[in-house]
């Protein structure tokens, strides 16, 4: 232990070792800092990151990888546990990945871990991911299935609407209770379709109702049954010219809507990506 | 001049019985051949066979000249001023000579004293002398078991309806028409497009052919009938129709025996443009037959010129069913050629509801199995 003694020293000296040790002090925050932040770097470039991929995030049986460390181990393993639900009432591979440096759109991101999971022999028939991204401050969600009839996919607008929903407990570093947000709309909207929604079925019925009964009632008083062709005589009717010439053909083509969506592998299936920043 | 046919057998009124299409004595059952029977009116003028469903070419009357036509189109020359259509007229019943008061355009009827069937041959002469009349073929009392198939099939109508219903009245009537025979000549032009869809690859393809479509015309339409009497409602004289015009007879006097008739209140120029109407819209639907063959026609551009070529005065047949149902009246026609039957009967609100319901409980459970066999859940 080192004893400094001021009183024997001079005043100039008292000032000029005051002003080191200030100096000192700040160079050693500055420094600190700076030491700091470039724990955080671990890669440098975005060709090394995707050189190095994350094995735990493309493994299809882990659930959450927190590495920008969102949530306490309880929380995490709580939201394992949701995951693992969740996967087996819909059979759809759900994931939530955290990082603290990716520099990539997460929307991308949240794509590449569906693929390589899906890759990696993924079981279940759906795919669908949280990606949140500490560096960009953005999250994203993507969701895939492997076959097109919707029954394990959620929609871009409730993929958006999902994102929105978060948004609040985001921004505020609730991180967890922005998970729980994530799963309780999924699990409303995943193979959410218009046909089977109640409200939906009884509009649609109401409305061909409507346009079967209104003309069977007025037709009660009874209908015009005779056409031209109850008065027009053959013998001296006829077509005295006709032409039909030729003149061009048009040729439109579009895309078929189930190749988009950039996948690899599999036909039929879709998948598509939300994203937000918060 | 009225008449009224006797029976030389008992005495009896006869009427016209539409079974058998005769004279008949409803007493003692005697006939008599209403086409051996001489025209009490005299000889027709220029009785052509019936026009409206020869289809032989050689028949076909001359067109009007162009001269003709305007003023056939423009003078609107009214038979009757609405006056003599309210006048009333007196004769006497031929059976008990009471003095009968009718309407003018009153051509048939019963006495009011003693139900004898008396035609006024009067009011049947010259230009209110009938071409041909199409005889009841439905009687009255298969009338009321047609009339009651019928309610039974008002499947939207209270259950009361048919069990409670009083029936009112119940009368026979012919109803003055014209039978019109027109020329439909003009030119269709228009783009004609052929639509085809197909896929290859990544790609699904629209591709569309287009035509300058061009067609000419001449169409000749025979035997659409307007109903020229006031009282009748265009719209359900209309959909009587059709009526079958290989019935029609020369019209004589002993068709109306037993049945009301009036005269018509129209002429056919005065008509002309209700007809007119129906001849576009019917040249219209035959040159779009013409052009079905293309998924859709633009560019539409027709010219129709339509002539009168002849018309005819003709008497339909028709029962009129008055019913009165929980107090309010319930009027209904029938075609008495054919037995079709025009007019709203009540609708039970009840019934409609069920329908209603019914549907869309088909409809909901229909979506829900399409949604299960997808994939989705029961609930
Ligand atoms: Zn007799
Ligand atoms: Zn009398």
């Amino acid at each position: 232990m080192m004893k400094m003694n001021f009183k024997g020293m001079s005043l100039p000296v008292k000032k000029a070792l005051t002003g080191f040790i200030a100096t000192f002090m700040f160079a050693l925050i500055v420094v600190g800092f700076g030491l700091a932040d470039s724990n955080i770097v671990l890669a440098d470039t975005m060709d090394e990151v995707r050189q190095t991929p994350n094995e735990v995030w493309f493994n299809p049986d882990v659930h959450v990888c927190d590495e920008a460390g969102l949530y306490t181990a309880v929380q995490a393993a709580d939201l394992n546990e949701k995951c693992n639900e969740f996967s087996k009432e819909h059979d759809v591979n759900v994931v939530i990945v955290t990082t603290k440096w990716y520099q990539d759109d997460a929307v991308n991101m949240a794509r590449l871990i569906s693929d390589k999971r899906k890759e990696n022999k993924c079981t279940e028939k759906g795919i669908l991911v949280l990606f949140i991204d500490m560096y960009n401050r953005a999250y994203a969600i993507y969701s895939w299935e492997n076959d097109s009839s919707d029954n394990y996919y959620i929609s871009q607008g409730h993929r958006d609407k999902i994102i929105s929903d978060m948004g609040s407990d985001m921004s505020a570093g609730n991180y967890y209770e922005a998970a729980l947000t994530f799963f309780e709309d999924s699990d409303k909207w995943v193979g959410y379709r218009l046909i089977g929604q109640w409200w939906f079925d009884i509009i649609i019925a109401v409305v061909i109702s409507a346009i079967i009964v209104f003309p069977t009632v007025l037709a009660q008083g009874g209908k015009m049954t005779v056409s031209q062709r109850d008065y027009i005589k053959n013998p001296g009717t006829a077509i005295e010219a006709s032409r039909d010439d030729y003149i061009r053909t048009t040729v439109t083509r579009v895309r078929r809507q189930s190749s988009s969506g950039g996948h690899s592998g599999g036909g039929g299936g879709h998948g598509g990506g939300s994203g937000g920043h918060f | 001049m009225v008449i009224n046919h006797k029976c030389v057998n008992c005495g009896a009124d006869m009427v016209f019985d539409p079974a058998s299409g005769m004279l008949t004595c409803p007493s003692c059952g005697s006939t008599l051949n209403i086409s051996d029977m001489e025209n009490e009116l005299g000889k027709p003028e220029d009785m052509d066979n019936i026009v409206f469903i020869n289809e032989d070419d050689g028949n076909d009357p001359e067109s009007f000249t162009e001269h003709e036509q305007m003023e056939y189109e423009n003078e609107n020359k009214q038979y009757f001023s609405e006056e003599d259509a309210r006048q009333v007229k007196e004769f006497h019943c031929t059976n008990c000579g009471a003095t009968l008061v009718t309407d003018a355009k009153v051509v048939s009827t019963n006495c009011s004293f003693c139900d004898s069937p008396m035609v006024l041959g009067d009011r049947l002469n010259g230009a209110l002398r009938p071409s041909y009349v199409l005889p009841f073929k439905i009687s009255k009392e298969q009338a009321k078991v047609e009339f009651d198939k019928w309610r039974k099939k008002a499947w939207l109508s209270p259950g009361k309806f048919k069990k409670s219903a009083r029936l009112r009245e119940l009368a026979g009537q012919y109803v003055p028409f014209w039978l019109y025979i027109l020329k439909s000549k003009g030119v269709f032009s228009g783009i004609g497009i052929v639509v085809r869809h197909y896929s290859s690859g990544n790609y699904d393809y629209t591709e569309k052919k287009y035509y300058n479509v061009y067609r000419k015309f001449n169409i000749d339409m025979r035997g659409i009938p307007v109903d020229a009497s006031i009282k009748m409602d265009d719209e359900t004289m209309d959909k009587l129709e059709p009526f079958d015009y290989n019935e029609l007879k020369e019209f004589n006097t002993p068709y109306l025996a037993g049945y009301l008739a009036e005269s018509y209140d129209y002429d056919d120029k005065e008509l002309y443009p209700r007809v007119k109407e129906r001849a576009q819209k019917y040249s219209i639907d035959f040159v779009n037959d013409s052009v079905s063959r293309y998924t859709s026609v633009t560019n539409r551009d027709m010219k129709i010129n339509i002539t009168p070529e002849r018309t005819d005065y003709v008497l339909m047949p028709i029962w009129m069913f008055n019913y009165n149902y929980e107090g309010k009246d319930y009027m209904f026609t029938m075609n008495a050629q054919t037995g079709k039957v025009i007019g709203k009967p009540p609708i039970s609100k009840a019934r409609v509801a069920g329908f209603f319901l019914s549907i869309s409980a088909i409809i909901v459970f229909v979506m829900r199995l399409i949604y299960v066999i997808t994939g989705g859940s029961l609930l």
